[in-house]
């Protein structure tokens, strides 16, 4: 059979053989002929993209910072002041002796006019709440059903206490923060609203309503604070905030609620007991009082991290326009591949 | 070491050497599952997971589930467990046919049917016309009267030409029942591989002949897998048997074939590896003193006093878990899915299909798809692969006459026809010769139609032709010979036979016409074995013109020569003849000589031209190829002429002054070592100028250089872009490939014969052609395909995109597991350096099983070329070959950008969600959706072209993810309960992801951008060509066009060159059979040579950037 015969009988029963079963099934997707896009990095698609993005940026960046400056907040270190100075040479013996009485009165100066909702904070610092052996002590069957009292798998070492199962256990329930805040303006009691500090999904779901504390804080070493038997987990808010660990190791838990305006030059005194140990780690304890925005608390970072990138883009956006203009460059020139430009060779 | 075979002798020799048991099978039943694991847990990957696998198992430091390392880590397993199981199996099977087959040996003086496994050495095997040879055997006995039996061995060295074989002297004459009591003993050597050689000798036992010890060579033996043809039966003795015969051993176990990139994969995974221990040590170290030092402060987290004795390994085994997934463990999943998919796109390909046969090209190793865009050397076979091994008769010149010049077919000249209708005496006398000057059997069958058997394709087509212009050859009876022409007969007898041999290229009959008893002496063979031997006065060169002219065609030539022999000058030389035939020592030299007494004085009556067609496109393939920077080497077991002149026509090498041959010859170590040393002094000396310089060698010298000189013949390897190596051995051919891969060239070796399988075996793809010399070469190969052409495609799209794809697969594997194991180093900073884990198991799992693995396996369907660019440019290649797209500074671009991917994604979230949002759950989430869009923006960016199932894959992904995390949301058990909904709620949730999305991504557009516009690669700028449109059309008028070489017109063939010679080197082309003379060294010409840009040391250089 001659090449030509052979080429046109091939054309012409392609049709024919197609249908034969030893040949692929033809589709795009075998034939990888699907169709597509391709699109490439065009100047004037480039310099599009920057400035699109620029221009979202900038305003969202000049949004969101306004709204961090919005939010009015107060910001008291109170653990060095709280040691009497007579013991402020050894300040975890102090706190570590209960029979002292740790109460401390601060007061605040409100700066700014504050609007209800104000979140009270307490804000720890250096204190790892995110630490391996810490973030793994609890067991969630065990706060969720009652049944599973004697359940403290991943608790250790704060499981058993007297040979007895700890509900709740495991070092997170057993460190529960204990210091207390009293909020009084001109020496009427400012109310802190206690009530639904917690997330409600951790309230329905996480914290039982028919499980109670049992046999905790009675080991050899107290941890942190004490829980009130008779009350369901479901219902001891500041437990279960507590127990939304931090991911870092500076963090704000919300203590409460005040839900009435605090006005220009109101000033708010606060007794607190100091009873948690920060001493030894040297953690600082603050008392924070903020407002929130649609963004939640103070935060500037989101807005001058927008404001930086939208305006970097736009910097890059002119700078390529200005490259584009200065040393224009035809796209896909022959002459560039060096195999046209020299046969011999690299 | 030698092995004595006792003929018959049903005892002695059975427990000495084995059966003819062959076995291919690597594993048997029982010691498959601990050969296998240890198989695969020789891969330090394996070694790597399996130890991660089981550390998770400590409870005390694993950050997540261990199921997340065992599931996948299992599976992986037993899917290559029962890959290779299968494969065992089908070993096992085709073993298994073999070693049943049912062959006659005699047994205890009775001929038995018998399994062929249980053929012992020293057993009598019977074989008939047809059957296979069973096992190495050496010939006692033969159907044939002179003791010849024609045996193919096509399985062997792939030469589909019968050759002849006899038995031993001393057998001869052995009558048919007494063989079955034939008793003696063959002393041979020890196994071994070499196909040419087998020196041995056979003493007979009383009452037979036992007169001398009678020598054996390799004329005396049939080797297994051979088939006996045109014999009615044979018998021998077996001496090699099962596993140690001639091709058993020759059979090397083939190795499980890594790609390239595979290793280069797996080297960044060391690199990898060492960065994990560095970092794990650093890591460990400070976590350790961060305990010992602040940790014993932190009242809560209540450090005991005195830890285990392990306490201080406790950390940096958290760590080694934590940071365990920088090496993914999904790299190898979903490169052998990819790998599956890139072989099924070659299964699938409608460009690959031989319409032919319909046949579609099959990729057998799914596993090597990549390596084919590394090609830089391809050895190829010559016979059935470059050309269609069908001889054909075009042409020929009768008395200074061209027939078939016109049409390119002698078979439908006018005059041609007309000359034989009028019974012109010299073309009578042509096709005479044509005809009957061979060795060629006709048979007829029952329909009547006459059959040639002929042991060269060259002679058979003559015949075929010789018939087809009314001189039939039509019976052969004895030593008569029967001719019809024009429905005369005309009746010949041979007397003698000048047999063909490849020193004296010639062979020649003396034969008496019967019709009026005059002796005759027909010749036919190469020019240079003809026409020096012309009668005085005969002009010689309108026949040299003629050789000439077709060469250039690429045809293969043949003179025919004549001339009558008186009696007494027969009678005379046919005693010295006799004589020469008889004698023990240098026979052949001897015959040789005797015969070139006789063959002189010729009448030269004209020049056939034979063509072995070049497939279609063969040239334009080795062209485009070429130009892609791979180098082309041709073994062939063929004869250095026709292998040169196929080389020429095929684009193979150029002529001159283009092109430079030189050859490696000699018959001795010395003559070679000098030859070899000239070569490589002319190649250093020649490297440095644009010229395609080749060389030259046969099977003896590589033989040489192979053995003594490796070195030297190392350092030509290198220097030479294209060499052509003949009359070589199938071990030769896999030698050659091994030479080239010891020089850490990546080599594709394509044949279509069964002497190509070793080759094919050892080189790094094998490709097999599957075409007339049957399925072997197909079957042993990693890709089949049915013609030549198809390689093109194979390499320049199917390679290279699996190339490209992989190289974006993998190294994006690595950036993903890197990027999440950064945060997680980030994250351990704040964390005490303690080992916590940021993400929880769910999220880890689903990262590397959903996340990030389904908009990366679409990949496979990126194309950044369009497949006409790639073979309208094939020089783009080289970006595969050269590895630059993947390699450690690409690598480090990919862990530059998951290293600031990282410090994005980390510093953001933990700054936006500072305070009171820094809640663990939360954080991660951020963390993740950050990791999550980058992904989609990085696949997205990296992508070159968008199909639907792209956009499906990366859109639909990120879609699926929130959908997952959705759904583990709304479980209450599951400790991401509320968050992912509590999260999409908050607008700052949105603007983080939004923020990291964007400072993640501009500088990385930017970047691209401006190497894109500025320092574009030649893949960019041809991707801006294809794509803008324009400038592609005068891309493609810029490109010399390649033009067929081969139909040129005859016209410019005359032209003559201006030579330039140097004397370094030996101008080998004269050697071939159309220039003159070798002594004579007069210029040799070619024709006007092609422009082609032909890239020398492309590759080379470009690797050393």
């Amino acid at each position: 059979m001659s090449s030509s015969s052979a080429a046109a009988s091939g054309s012409a029963d392609s049709t024919a053989a197609r249908r034969n079963t030893k040949r692929p099934k033809y589709s795009k997707f075998t034939q990888q002929e699907l169709p597509a896009c391709k699109p490439i990095l065009t100047p004037r698609a480039v310099i599009s993209v920057f400035l699109l993005v620029s221009v979202v940026f900038v305003p969202v960046g000049v949004a969101s910072l306004l709204a961090s400056r919005k939010v009015v907040e107060i910001v008291h270190r109170y653990d060095a002041e709280c040691i009497p100075p007579s013991n402020s040479s050894d300040k975890v013996a102090y706190i570590q002796n209960s029979s002292v009485d740790k109460t401390c009165k601060i007061t605040l100066k409100v700066q700014k006019h504050m609007k209800s909702p104000i979140h009270v904070y307490y804000q720890l610092d250096n204190f790892y709440q995110n630490h391996r052996r810490y973030v793994k002590s609890r067991n969630d069957e065990q706060l969720r059903d009652s049944s599973k009292w004697d359940s403290t798998s991943g608790c250790k070492p704060e499981d058993m206490a007297n040979g007895k199962p700890i509900v709740p256990c495991g070092l997170i329930a057993w460190s529960l923060f204990n210091d207390t805040y009293v909020f009084s303006r001109n020496n009427k009691n400012l109310t802190v609203n206690k009530k639904g500090i917690s997330w409600k999904s951790d309230r329905d779901h996480k914290f039982g309503k028919n499980v109670f504390p049992k046999n905790f804080q009675n080991g050899s070493i107290i941890g942190g604070a004490h829980l009130n038997d008779s009350i369901p987990l479901s219902q001891q808010e500041d437990l279960i905030v507590w127990m939304r660990t931090a991911a870092l190791p500076t963090f704000r838990k919300l203590y409460g609620k005040i839900e009435m305006d605090l006005n220009e030059g109101d000033t708010i005194s606060v007794t607190l007991k100091n009873n948690y140990n920060t001493y030894s780690f040297s953690g600082k304890k603050k008392l924070v009082l903020s407002t929130t925005g649609w963004l939640g608390g103070k935060n500037d970072f989101l807005g001058i991290a927008y404001l930086t990138v939208g305006g970097l883009c736009f910097f890059l956006a002119m700078a390529f326009t200005i490259i584009y203009f200065v040393k224009p460059r035809q796209l896909g020139d022959p002459s560039y591949l060096s195999w046209n430009r020299n046969p011999g060779g690299h | 070491m030698k092995r004595y075979v006792y003929i018959n002798d049903d005892e002695s020799s059975h427990d000495l050497y084995c059966d003819n048991r062959i076995s291919n099978r690597k594993y048997t039943v029982l010691n498959f599952i601990p050969k296998n694991l240890w198989e695969q847990f020789s891969r330090f990957m394996n070694q790597y997971f399996l130890l991660i696998a089981c550390l998770q198992l400590w409870s005390l430091i694993t950050p997540v589930n261990p199921a997340s390392t065992w599931g996948p880590l299992i599976f992986i397993f037993a899917v290559s467990a029962t890959k290779e199981a299968w494969d065992d199996y089908h070993r096992y099977l085709s073993d298994k046919k073999a070693n049943e087959k049912e062959v006659w040996v005699v047994k205890n003086g009775i001929k038995k049917l018998i399994q062929a496994q249980d053929i012992h050495v020293g057993n009598i095997v019977w074989l008939r016309e047809n059957d296979e040879v069973p096992c190495d055997l050496v010939l006692i006995g033969s159907s044939d009267p002179q003791g010849l039996c024609y045996i193919e061995t096509a399985a062997m060295d792939g030469e589909t030409d019968l050759k002849t074989r006899v038995i031993p002297s001393a057998c001869m004459g052995i009558d048919v029942e007494l063989l079955h009591k034939i008793k003696g003993v063959i002393e041979c050597p020890t196994p071994d591989k070499d196909i040419r050689r087998f020196d041995a000798n056979m003493r007979l036992f009383p009452p037979f002949i036992d007169n001398d010890i009678c020598p054996l060579t390799i004329k005396n033996t049939v080797l297994q897998s051979c088939y006996l043809r045109n014999t009615e039966w044979a018998c021998g003795v077996a001496v090699y048997t099962g596993n140690e015969t001639k091709l058993g051993m020759s059979r090397g176990i083939p190795e499980p074939k890594l790609t390239a990139m595979d290793a280069m994969i797996d080297k960044l995974t060391g690199a990898i590896f060492v960065f994990q221990i560095v970092v794990v040590m650093v890591l460990g170290i400070a976590g350790n003193v961060w305990k010992d030092t602040e940790a014993k402060k932190q009242w809560y987290v209540l450090y005991p006093d005195k830890g285990p004795w392990y306490e201080l390994l406790i950390i940096p085994l958290r760590f080694e878990l934590l940071c365990s997934i920088m090496i993914p463990i999904s790299i190898k999943v979903s490169l052998d899915l990819v790998k599956g998919l890139y072989a099924k796109f070659i299964d699938w390909d409608d460009q690959m299909v031989d319409l032919e046969t319909s046949t579609p090209s099959n990729a057998t190793n799914t596993a090597i798809s990549e390596d084919l865009g590394q090609v830089e050397y391809i050895l190829t076979d010559k016979t059935g692969t470059l050309t269609e091994n069908k001889m054909i008769f075009r042409r020929c010149c009768i008395s200074g006459i061209f027939y078939g010049n016109e049409n390119g077919d002698a078979l439908k000249d006018v005059e041609l026809l007309h000359a034989v209708s009028s019974g012109s005496p010299d073309v009578v006398q042509f096709l005479t010769i044509m005809a009957i000057c061979n060795t060629v059997i006709p048979t007829q069958s029952k329909t009547g139609d006459i059959l040639y058997k002929a042991q060269s394709q060259d002679e058979d087509a003559l015949v075929q032709a010789a018939a087809r212009l009314h001189m039939v050859f039509f019976n052969k009876s004895g030593n008569i010979l029967e001719v019809k022409f024009n429905n005369l007969i005309l009746q010949y007898e041979v007397l003698e036979t000048l047999e063909f041999t490849s020193d004296r290229k010639r062979m020649s009959l003396v034969l008496k016409d019967c019709q009026n008893g005059k002796i005759l002496l027909l010749s036919k063979g190469a020019d240079e074995a003809i026409l020096p031997y012309a009668r005085t006065g005969q002009q010689t060169r309108n026949f040299v013109e003629a050789v000439e002219q077709y060469a250039h065609l690429g045809l293969r030539t043949l003179c025919l020569a004549w001339r009558e022999l008186r009696e007494d000058e027969y009678r005379e030389w046919s005693l010295m003849f006799k004589e020469a035939n008889s004698t023990l020592v240098d026979r052949e030299w001897r015959v040789a000589e005797v015969c070139q007494r006789i063959e002189h004085n010729l009448e030269v009556l004209g020049v056939t031209a034979i063509e072995d067609r070049l497939q279609d496109g063969v040239p334009e393939t080795i062209e485009t190829l070429r130009k892609a920077g791979i180098n082309f080497w041709m073994l062939t077991g063929d004869k250095q002429n026709t292998a040169i002149q196929i080389a020429l026509s095929c684009n193979f090498i150029s002529p001159e002054p283009k092109g430079q041959l030189l050859s490696i010859d000699g018959k001795t170590e010395d003559e070679v070592r000098r030859s070899l040393e000239r070569v490589l002094l002319t190649m250093r000396i020649t490297t440095s100028e644009p010229k395609d310089v080749a060389f030259v060698i046969d099977g003896w010298a590589l033989d040489f250089a192979l053995n003594h000189y490796r070195k030297a013949f190392t350092e030509l390897a290198i220097l030479s872009r294209t060499a052509i190596c003949c009359r070589v051995t199938p071990s030769q051919k896999a030698q050659l490939v091994q030479i080239l891969k010891s020089c850490d060239y990546r080599t594709l070796a394509i044949g279509d014969g069964g002497n190509d399988v070793r080759m094919i075996q050892q080189a790094d793809i094998g490709v097999g052609i599957s075409g007339r010399e049957g399925l072997q070469a197909a079957r042993a190969a990693d890709y089949s395909i049915g013609k030549f052409r198809f390689l093109k495609r194979l390499i320049l799209v199917h390679g290279r995109y699996s190339y490209n794809r992989t190289a974006f697969l993998s190294q994006y594997s690595f950036y993903k597991s890197l990027l999440i194991c950064f945060i997680q180093i980030f994250f351990s900073f704040i964390s005490g350096v303690s080992g916590t884990s940021l993400f929880n198991s769910v999220s880890l799992m689903a990262y590397n099983v959903f996340y990030t693995s389904v908009p990366v396996l679409v990949s496979v369907l990126d194309k950044d070329l369009s497949e006409e660019t790639v073979i309208q440019h094939p020089q783009i290649l080289f970006y595969c070959q050269a590895g630059r797209l993947l390699n450690p500074s690409t690598f480090a671009g990919w862990f530059g950008r998951s290293l600031f991917h990282a410090i994005v994604v980390f510093l953001i979230s933990i700054h936006a969600y500072a305070y009171d949002k820094s809640e663990m759950e939360e954080v991660s989430m951020v963390a993740l959706s950050g990791c999550i869009w980058l992904q989609a923006f990085v696949v997205a960016m990296e992508t070159n072209s968008f199909t639907i199932l792209q956009h499906l894959a990366i859109w639909g992904n990120l879609a699926g993810f929130y959908a997952i995390n959705w759904i583990f949301s709304a479980l209450p058990a599951s400790g991401m309960y509320t968050i992912m909904f509590r999260l999409c709620r908050q607008p700052s949730y949105w603007i983080s992801i939004f923020l990291m999305t964007a400072a993640g991504m501009t500088p990385i557009l930017a970047i691209k951008y401006f190497r894109f516009t500025y320092r574009p690669s030649k893949i960019n700028t041809l991707q801006q060509a294809e794509r803008l449109g324009g400038p592609i059309v005068s891309l493609g008028t810029i490109e010399p066009q390649p033009r067929p070489l081969i139909e040129k017109d005859v016209s410019t063939l005359s032209i003559t060159q201006p030579k330039i010679r140097n004397p370094v080197y030996e101008p080998l082309l004269s050697d071939s059979p159309n220039a003159t003379r070798r002594s004579a060294g007069t210029p040799f010409d070619f024709f006007q040579s092609q422009s082609r840009s032909s890239l020398p040391n492309y590759s080379r250089n470009c690797k050393d950037n």
